[in-house]
């Protein structure tokens, strides 16, 4: 239990060790002729906030001559191009007196510099951001840069403008507000459970502002690297991190879906009567889960995995069942091996990146930036202890992602933690945790390392297929509900990572879709499974038999729940399998053989798992017992708050089974950009362009 | 060309195929909620209502007659070869493949869904004028789920809406056989779920199969998606116009235009006179072009009329038979690799098509009627989907003999296990009583094929089946009693410490972990206020 102190620490050392092979910002000694410098109004360094005027977006700075002589300004250019996009189109820059892109700056005398955006009226682009480049006399200088930022308004103003930031920040507003009454000897008083509650309510429908503001059919060749409501503001300049969040077609069905599941979670949390510190420990799981989706600084990213890490293992061993802490110490040990290997491979990524520009044109040696990640050859890199460094990064990387996902044999921390954790934590670790190890291989393994992707993808696919294979048999044999639920997992991470290894659009749109449908078949199951264990404290099937006959809400909600984890067509779990099999199958045709008999055995699995609990009768000894002698010796059905909790989980189980677009269309333009970057020659690739 | 592509220009874009099934889903609902609430309330669930059953018949009723009416339209058709298609959500396109609920009406599944309707719905008027029983709201539910099954499956056009036919007539199928033996149900069930993979593994093989060829480890694409613009009279002389009944969801834009004309499906948008590029851009995506499918057409004076037809790999058979048709030269040798997965992935479904259509363990069910309706609609199912798949052997003329007997074979047997159910018989060998519809020779045929099933299929499934529990048996074996070691001495070792680590410094663990993040946390806010200004 010294790795949860230890863990806190993660966060300092990684800053130490980035800080370490990071050189302070370029400060180049003075030499002769004119100097530049840059200088946005009111904030000086930048970035430069594009304000509405002209027909657009309008913004200025200047560029300054601090030097004893006339300073030649050669050139200003937006960074960027046809082949790497970065700003949206409709840009354009030019000095404010009408001159071309060059002009000279006489000594102490400053030029204005005129940037736009004139978007067209229905425009999809909500943001621009991007550099002016400026390339001066100034030879020590180099080529400078100013940062911009244009923000269209939304309709729920500065929230709208700010809401990844508010949706990270929320949870964390329960954590402040569990330690001030604390503070006041009043954290398990019930208004500190109707409070978390009410900002996890208010959290979702966020999300869910944030989802309906989606662009769908946005990708990388318009601008922003592909992603929008981005807020980048600089963190640490000495580390080049920076607040940088941003949403793409693969995260925003998932953030609203960990929004939904960490919704669940409180409400259950209210019903199991949790206190103040509990509150607090599921609040910085959910902060964490939401950082780690929205980020795309590997510091920010860290950071928010550290903090699920730490929160699992304080909610699993402070409120578990009788081998709690054997449960929370397996966890810990997971997280910190985990924790060590992304730590390593973004120290090590970082390390090989080139100069960059931060957000306001600062220029840095290194960058920790995930789309600037991408645009480095780490294949150039020195060898990392004989191998070659993108090989000894991306390893890493997969052992955290294996780590968290579970992948067989790294899985064993998942049952014992389901099984002995609180049954609320158990719905977010079950239903929204392992999906981030699939997402952070999307999001780090392919978005910023695609050379290391081409060379695992077929390690990943086949680990996942042969996983899937081992979690379905063992899920044969189980006997408790929460087990079942942790070997299912395991499954679906299988074919999640088949479907990413397989490199093609429609696998990783699969793999992306499997978390997102997990998310509901795990909160339905688990949700069934916690109220059980509220209920005759067992979710045994051996034991309960088909106790939950008496319960028939809680009886179908269980069905659905059965039904997306198994895949069933028709519910929301079956487009992960059909995807992800027909992108792997033109990859990995043997393993898509293997991973269908995963499937039939999977099958297996489910039916006999819901023969046991959903089929026959009751243990009439169930009838004189004491857990429901109170209620007639009838298992009572679903409360209200389950109800509210569950019931729409059901629902949009239903709905996306046959109306998939909410979820794929944001997912087919961002799977189809990262598969072109990664494997730009790959089958399905060259078949969209008929080659 | 022209007459590959017929069935396309044919296809007359529908907005009200849905309501052949939808009804059925409401009364499913309604009879659901129903059983729920009565059973919470503590009354006997699935009793007989008077509502329950006016919407149980009215939900049959309806699409009954939403059957019935779309067959009259089809009769009225100009053509015969003309047929109503649907694509339920709007279409979306995910890397090549097109994702959505896509349902046809031909005259083929107009005459079964008939058949369907009509049978299903003699049946409820016969449960309507019974007595009232006991669990009678099951049985209206069972109705509606068989009918709703029978329905998809019976207009689906391609895997997607297949998939999702034969899971709920699978469904009411387990449902039926499980009504008092859970475990009847869920050999059901597990029969089906081998169907529903056979089903998709074939259509995936021939997804690719259809795009190139694996040479070694490497996929080679050979035939990537075309575009076509087949000529017909102008809906308007003096007008030209085009129509796209394909690729739900692509945007259509003419010559240089920013905004698409039109997104597909349409029929008969109005272009103007002359030479145009027409751009498809399949999917929804940002805006670029390349990948686009672009094709010239030019109207005359006089006016015309221009059916897009997009071709190319799909998880269609019908779309797959048509490209087939028009795009490539028919195969001189027997086992080029296309023929050979044609052969294949028929061979799979007539194996997926008979786990589904023959019926199984349906006969210890309290309600025979529902169950002879299951059994018979049910029984077509494969059979269709074999039908349909029959445009492919155009690349496997040696299947031309296998996929009939195939198609006679289940038709047999299901039939024959279903008359035997309806005959109260428990075993095959009622089918030999059942001489009124099946006549000696093809009775013996399904018997003979019955007790193959019995003695050769059922007991390699056996055996598989027993094979796996036994494999899981060991592998859940070696992860408990192998795997979890390591993991469990690092776990005991590290609460050993921790509780040392809590008698040392007097604090829990939560206590100091609390404290380092709150440290951590002022730090670094500290450090990036502070390294900011």
């Amino acid at each position: 239990m010294i790795t949860p102190a230890l863990r806190g620490l993660w966060i300092g050392l990684v800053v130490a060790l980035v800080a370490v092979s990071a050189s302070p910002a370029v400060a180049g000694a003075p030499g002769r002729g004119g100097r530049i410098a840059l200088s946005a109004p009111g904030a000086g360094r930048g970035p430069l906030e594009l304000r509405p005027g002209a027909g657009g977006w309008v913004g200025e700075f200047a560029i300054g001559n601090v030097g004893a002589e006339p300073l030649t300004v050669s050139r200003i250019a937006l960074q960027g191009d046809a082949d790497d996009v970065r700003s949206p189109s409709r840009l354009s820059v030019r000095f404010a007196d009408g001159a071309a892109t060059s002009a000279i700056v006489a000594p102490g005398a400053s030029k204005s510099v005129v940037v736009s955006w004139t978007p067209d009226k229905s425009a999809r682009m909500q943001q621009a951001f991007g550099h002016v480049v400026v390339t001066s006399s100034d030879e020590d200088s180099g080529e400078v840069a100013m940062g911009f930022r244009a923000q269209m308004p939304t309709s729920l103003g500065w929230v709208g403008a700010h809401v990844l930031s508010l949706l990270v920040a929320g949870p964390l507003l329960i954590v402040l507000i569990v330690a001030a009454a604390n503070a006041l000897r009043r954290a398990d008083d019930p208004w500190v459970g109707h409070v978390s509650t009410g900002v996890a309510a208010i959290e979702f429908l966020l999300a869910a502002w944030a989802y309906r503001h989606f662009g769908v059919d946005i990708g990388r060749a318009d601008g922003n690297e592909g992603f929008q409501l981005v807020e980048r503001a600089v963190w640490i300049r000495s580390i080049a991190s920076e607040w940088y969040v941003g949403v793409d077609g693969t995260s925003i069905a998932l953030l609203l879906m960990t929004a939904s599941v960490a919704f669940v979670a409180f409400l259950v949390a209210g019903a199991e009567r949790r206190g103040g510190a509990y509150l607090a420990a599921l609040a910085l799981l959910c902060a964490g889960m939401v950082g780690v989706i929205v980020a795309l600084d590997l510091l920010v990213l860290f950071a928010a995995w550290e903090a699920v890490w730490l929160a699992l293992v304080l909610l699993v061993g402070g409120w578990g069942g009788a081998r709690a802490q054997i449960a929370a110490a397996k966890v810990a040990v997971a997280g910190v091996v985990g924790s060590l290997a992304l730590l390593l491979a973004f120290t090590a990524l970082s390390h090989a990146s080139g100069p960059t520009f931060l957000v306001d044109g600062s220029l840095v040696p290194h960058t920790l930036a995930v789309p600037e990640l991408s645009r480095t050859a780490f294949v150039a890199s020195p060898p990392l202890l004989g191998m070659p460094l993108v090989e000894v990064a991306w390893a890493l990387l997969f052992l955290a992602v294996a780590i968290v996902s579970p992948v067989v044999p790294f899985h064993r921390w998942l049952p014992d933690a389901l099984e002995q954790g609180p049954g609320s934590a158990g719905i977010v670790l079950g239903g929204a945790v392992v999906g981030l190890g699939p997402y952070l291989l999307v999001r780090v393994g392919l978005g910023a390392v695609p050379e290391g992707a081409r060379w695992a993808g077929g390690a990943v696919a086949t680990l996942g297929a042969l996983s899937a294979v081992w979690a379905s048999l063992c899920a044969m044999v189980q006997q408790d509900l929460r087990r079942f639920v942790a070997y299912t997992t395991v499954a679906t991470s299988g074919v999640a990572l088949y479907g990413v290894g397989a490199l093609t659009p429609v696998g990783i749109a699969g793999g992306m879709v499997a978390l997102v449908a997990h998310g509901l078949s795990a909160v339905l199951v688990l949700g069934c499974a916690a109220a059980l264990e509220e209920r005759v404290n067992t979710c045994d099937v051996g034991r309960l038999g088909a106790l939950i006959v008496d319960a028939p809400t809680l009886r179908v909600l269980a069905a659905v729940g059965l039904g997306v984890s198994l895949g069933a067509p028709g519910l929301a779990g079956s487009w992960s399998i059909v995807l992800a099999l027909l992108g792997g199958f033109v990859r990995y045709p043997v393993l898509a053989v293997i991973l269908t008999f995963s499937l039939l055995a999977s099958a297996a699995a489910h039916l006999r798992m819901g023969r046991l609990l959903l089929m026959g009768r009751a243990d009439p000894s169930w009838r004189q017992s004491a857990q429901l002698a109170p209620f007639g010796g009838r298992l009572p059905d679903a409360a209200p708050h389950e109800l509210l909790a569950l019931v729409p989980m059901a629902a949009a189980a239903f709905v996306l089974g046959v109306w998939p677009s909410p979820i794929l269309a944001s997912m087919a333009v961002s799977a189809r950009d990262c598969s072109v970057v990664v494997d730009p020659d790959g089958p399905d690739a060259r078949l969209l362009r008929g080659d | 060309m022209l007459d590959h592509v017929g069935a396309v220009q044919h296809v007359v874009v529908s907005g009200t195929l849905w309501l052949l099934v939808v009804p059925l889903l409401l009364g499913l609902g309604f009879h659901a909620l129903s059983y729920i609430r009565r059973a919470r309330s503590g009354r006997l669930p699935g009793a007989h209502t008077v509502v329950g059953r006016l919407v149980g018949l009215g939900s049959i009723g309806l699409v009954t007659g939403a059957a019935l009416g779309h067959m009259l339209v089809l009769l009225r058709a100009p053509t015969l070869g003309r047929a109503y298609w649907q694509a339920i959500p709007s279409g979306i396109r995910v890397g090549g493949a097109d994702v959505c609920v896509v349902l046809v009406l031909d005259w083929v599944s107009a005459a079964l869904c008939a058949f369907a309707c009509v049978l299903v719905f003699a049946v409820a008027v016969w449960s309507a004028v019974r007595p009232p029983s006991e669990g009678e709201s099951k049985v209206w539910a069972s109705l509606e789920l068989t009918l709703a099954g029978a329905l998809v499956s019976f207009l689906a056009d391609g895997l997607i809406a297949a998939l999702i036919g034969w899971s709920i007539a699978i469904a009411a199928g387990a449902w039926l056989a499980g009504w008092k033996e859970p475990r009847a149900g869920v050999a059901v069930a597990g029969r089906g779920a081998a169907a529903l993979l056979t089903l998709a593994f074939g259509a995936f093989w021939l997804f690719w199969a259809s795009a190139g060829t694996w040479d070694g480890r490497e996929f080679s694409v050979r035939q990537g998606p075309g575009l076509f613009a087949l000529p017909s009279p102008p809906a308007a002389a003096g007008s030209g116009f085009i129509t796209l009944t394909h690729a739900p969801g692509a945007a259509v834009y003419v010559d240089e235009a920013r905004v698409p004309i039109a997104t597909a499906p349409f029929v008969d948008v109005p272009i103007p006179r002359g030479f145009h590029t027409v751009r498809v851009h399949v999917g929804r995506a940002s805006g670029e072009q390349e990948g686009d499918l672009v094709v010239d057409v030019n109207v005359p004076d006089q006016g015309e009329s221009f059916d897009l037809a997009v071709s190319g790999p799909s998880l269609s058979p019908r779309d797959l038979g048509l490209a087939w048709s028009s795009e490539r030269a028919r195969p001189s040798a027997p086992w080029t690799p296309d023929a050979v997965a044609v052969t294949v992935v028929l061979c799979i479904w007539v194996v997926g098509a008979w786990l589904v259509s023959v019926p199984q363990g349906v006969f210890e069910t309290s309600v025979p009627l529902a169950t002879v309706a299951h059994g018979m609609t049910t029984a077509l199912v494969g059979p269709l989907w074999l039908l349909r798949a029959s445009d492919l052997l155009v690349l496997a003329p040696r299947m031309k003999l296998v996929l009939p007997g195939a198609v006679a074979a289940i038709l047999i047997v299901a039939m024959g296990v279903v008359w035997a159910a309806a005959a109260g018989r428990r075993d095959g060998r009622a089918i030999v009583t059942a001489s009124v519809i099946f006549e000696r020779v093809p009775t013996r045929l399904g018997l003979l094929l019955v007790r193959f099933e019995r003695w050769v299929l059922d007991a390699v499934i056996r055996v598989a089946a027993a094979a796996i529990r036994v494999a899981a048996w060991i592998t859940g074996r070696f992860d408990t009693r192998v795997l979890s070691k390591p993991g469990e001495a690092f776990a005991a070792s590290a609460v050993w410490l921790g509780r040392c680590v809590e008698s040392l410094v007097g604090m829990s663990i939560g206590t100091i972990a609390w404290a380092i993040v709150g440290l951590a946390a002022a730090v670094v806010a500290a450090h990036g206020f502070w390294s900011n200004r």
